[in-house]
């Protein structure tokens, strides 16, 4: 295999190994054609085309099923992440809560929307005890829960040097799993499963826990962890809005819708401490999912016309 | 339709045609305006063959990796004409109003 034919290789696997399988093959001997005798790097014109084509084709690929479902999932995956990535800077003392809400993630990523329903009662039931401070007898986690070592703060007043729910009141965090349960009992009562998703999903895991999700749609100005967490909120909204463009219906508009709801409490929360960021970063993310509600309707409008 | 897709269309307009002849005969047909690069190529015949402008004729083994031809189906080549048309018919509207050339300033 030459250097140009396995970069290549790696490039396609932008695409689903369904489509890869059916014709990667093609698409490789057509791209070596078209490619030099001597050359070794792709050129980025075919590597971009690649990329894009094979997301395209992931996101087409996923999107069976009716589409509010599809997007009610998409949308508790993204708060089981979200409710993950929060307790992951904590491990060494709740590392049972840390396991279970992993298995969490995992049951709504394989579409066992019925497992995942007891695992993210119980554990919302333990983070009640410890978002409030009201306890059972029999719990022995020691109240406040302060982050493991490691987890530093980059500037002194950051969230993630603080205790667990220690910011703002106990609902905000509470009502992300409370729609988190309202949607997987909606998936859950229904007679099919909502189907698998990609593994790469649990990707972002790492990368939510490193942006402070505890403090939710609001933030400390200027740290480098909240301006991370915006741009990674916004990219996400802005492939939902992308994906709503290429499957042309309102399942990734009802995710990030879903995703809003739980968020906005945060906002709602913290409403006479916001600055002119967090209205800007807020305002941002429900442009975009209304823009991308209003093209799944009026596709929808013309496919119906 | 966008010129890519047109393009696209317009080079099976001879006969079935493989992804590298296929790009090959575009960038011959568009004076080498369209430069298909491949992932572009094969996303588009797949979303011209989901709309049934296109169908897959045959399926080789070249060099020991498969090579699908793609030849025009009615559908396709109707919509092509009608393409065609709509173009000739704005380009009209420009071309018969503007001076002829060595009469401009007469």
């Amino acid at each position: 295999m030459t250097t140009l034919e396995s970069r290549y290789r790696l490039l396609m696997r932008a695409y689903p190994r369904s489509y890869r399988t059916g014709h990667g093959e093609e698409l490789l001997g057509t791209l070596l054609e078209e490619a030099r005798p001597s050359q070794r790097l792709p050129p980025i014109r075919e590597a971009t085309a690649l990329v894009r084509e094979g997301l395209r084709t992931r996101v087409l690929h996923s999107a069976r099923g009716p589409a509010w479902v599809q997007g009610v999932h998409l949308g508790v995956l993204m708060l089981s992440i979200v409710n993950l990535a929060q307790l992951f800077p904590y491990f060494r003392s709740i590392p049972v809560w840390v396991g279970v809400s992993a298995l969490a993630v995992l049951a709504v990523m394989r579409g066992r929307v019925r497992l995942a329903l007891p695992l993210v009662l119980a554990t919302t039931a333990k983070m009640s005890t410890l978002a409030t401070g009201v306890q059972f007898p029999v719990d022995i986690t020691l109240i406040p829960v302060f982050p493991d070592r490691g987890w530093l703060p980059v500037l002194p007043d950051e969230g993630i040097s603080r205790a667990l729910f220690s910011e703002g009141g106990p609902w905000a965090p509470l009502l992300s799993y409370g729609v988190t349960i309202a949607g997987l009992a909606v998936l859950a009562g229904r007679r099919q499963a909502p189907g698998n998703r990609s593994w790469w999903w649990p990707v972002l895991i790492p990368f939510v826990a490193g942006v402070d999700p505890a403090a939710g749609l609001t933030g400390v100005l200027g740290s480098p962890r909240t301006l991370t967490r915006a741009v990674l909120e916004i990219a996400l909204v802005l492939f939902a809005l992308w994906a709503t463009c290429v499957v042309r219906d309102h399942r990734w508009a009802v995710a990030a819708g879903v995703y809003l709801i739980a968020a906005s409490v945060y906002f709602v929360e913290d409403v006479f401490h916001l600055t002119r960021s967090d209205y800007a970063h807020l305002g941002i993310l429900l442009f975009l999912t209304v823009v991308a509600a209003g093209i799944a309707y009026r596709e929808q409008r013309h496919v119906i016309l | 339709m966008s010129e890519p897709t047109y393009f696209i269309l317009a080079s099976l307009m001879d006969g079935p045609l493989h992804g590298h002849a296929i790009i090959k005969r575009a960038d011959e047909l568009s004076g080498g305006r369209i430069r298909l690069a491949v992932g572009t190529l094969y996303g588009a015949l797949d979303r011209l063959a989901d709309h049934g402008l296109l169908v897959v004729d045959r399926e080789e083994i070249v060099s020991g990796r498969p090579r699908r031809y793609f030849r025009l189906t009615e559908d396709g080549t109707q919509a092509l004409n009608e393409e065609a048309l709509r173009m000739q018919q704005a380009a009209r509207v420009v071309t018969l109003r503007s001076p002829q050339p060595g009469t401009a300033g007469s």
